[in-house]
């Protein structure tokens, strides 16, 4: 039986990365990212007196949160987005807005496991294609490949949602072409 | 200034509580439990427990150093005042949603969602609340056993249920609605079967949500009424959560062959790898392995109820 003597340093190890996790992937929204932490815990606490705690509990808790949030933007209709604020093909870019980051990460929860993986990795935790692929056991150019067919994918289920008249706040000006402004040219990388 | 992607310190507080709350109502309610002496020995404890009088178990529960209460109590109103707030956070989510489905730019569906969340959130307010009074008027730790006291001739076991039933009710109607909307896109082959029946279960679960609450609560009236003992009351519980689980496994077990006969049809068409097959038949056998279990451990507990009711 996991005690709660157990669980406390667990749950206190964890908590912030988890949270942290979660929220880069909805662009700072605190409702949501508590509403996924908390659900994510719940979970936790329904398996883990069972089975015990998992040997990485990160892991665990963030493969449970990842299909959480799969399962929460593949309910939800995506708000159009201000072309402005998808700078996809930017090696540095983040979304950096609740309603930006709701978006990617609908059309993350759209496209195939692997590639989503590797969208998630670059756009969200911020890793670079060395890393990635020293985590995939791939060359940088492979991942490279399969960066550039994922933005592709990416972009054809986002295009629809990307209007320069998005009614949202906006932080800044709308380009003048929505889909140019993707930025998915297929030479992969915006230039400098 | 704080790291946005930072946790607000008292929302990690607050989790921390529930969820150690939640552990311990589990590992109380040993519902979590396998082996059948367990169950047995749960019985066995909440038996002496009645037999030494409910005197004797009303001193163990009361908060004698009055630290604890005020610690208990200090918890509780952080945790309202965090429920309320998150009302008020939703309530303002609902009204920008509802500007966005007059201009057409969000569905019905969102206000829904945004509804079920503020039924959530205001239960989660209303259950605290319930709490917080019970502590006030006991002076100890509240009680969710189905056999716990009357606080001044007030029941905040059946309380609680029906604020929980409320939100289950709520839950259904949405879910019942999204399974109508799936079936509906599935008609016009935009969704598969598959899909729905996925759908069938997270329904089936919200049916279940509602039946079990039903049930507690008539049981908890069964024991007010004098008719059945604290222990059968507390055995009663754990055969309600068997027979949800029983149902849902079962409701799973099902999907997972419909998938795998899918899969099957798929692969003998060639459009799709045979890998596939090996990983649906392992998700049925797990399904099956915890169906039987599921109806071992109703046996169980049905068997020593009706061992108690032929002692009675």
């Amino acid at each position: 039986m996991l005690t709660e003597t157990e669980l406390v340093p667990i749950y206190r190890e964890h908590t912030a990365p988890l949270y942290a996790f979660v929220s880069r992937r909805v662009g700072g929204d605190r409702g949501l990212a508590e509403d996924i932490v908390q659900d994510a815990w719940l979970r936790a606490i329904a398996v883990w007196p069972r089975r015990g705690a998992p040997d990485h509990p990160r892991a665990w808790l963030i493969r449970v949160a990842r299909n959480l949030l799969v399962s929460h933007f593949r309910r939800r209709r995506p708000v159009p987005v201000d072309p402005a604020e998808l700078e996809l093909e930017d090696d540095s870019y983040c979304p950096e807005t609740p309603w930006a980051a709701a978006l990617v990460s609908w059309g993350l929860a759209r496209l195939r496991k692997q590639q989503a993986q590797l969208l998630e990795a670059f756009y969200f935790d911020g890793k670079s294609t060395r890393e990635i692929a020293q985590e995939y056991g791939l060359s940088e150019r492979a991942v490279e490949g399969r960066l550039r067919r994922a933005r592709q994918n990416l972009e054809k289920r986002l295009r629809p949602y990307v209007s320069s008249d998005a009614p949202l706040p906006r932080t800044k000006e709308p380009a003048a072409d929505p889909v140019a402004a993707l930025k998915l040219s297929e030479g992969g990388r915006r230039n400098a | 200034m704080p790291n946005k992607h930072e946790p607000d310190p008292q929302f990690v507080e607050n989790l921390e509580w529930q969820i150690g709350s939640e552990l311990r109502r589990r590992n109380r309610a040993g519902v979590t439990q396998r082996q059948s002496f367990r169950v047995m020995k749960i019985a066995a404890l909440m038996l002496g427990s009645v037999v030494l009088g409910a005197a004797a178990m009303g001193a163990s529960q009361q908060l004698g150093e009055s630290w604890r209460r005020e610690l208990l109590e200090a918890r509780l109103e952080v945790q309202l005042q965090l429920a309320q707030q998150r009302v008020a956070t939703q309530l303002q989510a609902l009204g920008l949603t509802r500007e966005q489905v007059e201009l057409g730019l969000q569905t019905d569906n969102d206000l829904i969602y945004f509804e079920l969340k503020i039924a959530q959130a205001e239960t989660d307010a209303r259950i605290v609340e319930l709490e917080l009074e019970e502590l006030r008027q006991s002076g100890r730790e509240p009680l969710g056993e189905l056999s716990s006291p009357l606080v001044n001739g007030r029941d905040f076991v059946s309380e609680r249920i029906e604020a929980r039933m409320e939100l289950a009710r709520h839950h259904l109607m949405v879910v019942q609605s999204e399974q109508q909307r799936m079936q509906e896109r599935a008609d016009i082959g935009v969704v598969s079967e598959g899909d729905v029946a996925g759908q069938r279960i997270v329904t089936v679960e919200a049916e279940q949500q509602i039946t079990t609450l039903q049930e507690q609560l008539e049981v908890r009236q069964s024991y007010l009424d004098s008719e059945i003992t604290a222990v059968e009351a507390e055995l009663r519980l754990l055969e309600l959560e068997a027979q949800r689980q029983v149902v849902l496994a079962d409701e799973q077990r099902q999907y997972f062959q419909q998938m795998l006969d899918q899969f099957q049809d798929a692969i003998s068409a060639g459009s799709m790898h045979p890998a596939a097959e090996i990983q649906m038949r392992t998700q049925v056998a797990e399904m099956e392995a915890q169906l039987r279990l599921a109806q071992a451990e109703l046996e169980i507990v049905q068997r020593e109820l009706e061992r108690r009711r032929e002692e009675r």
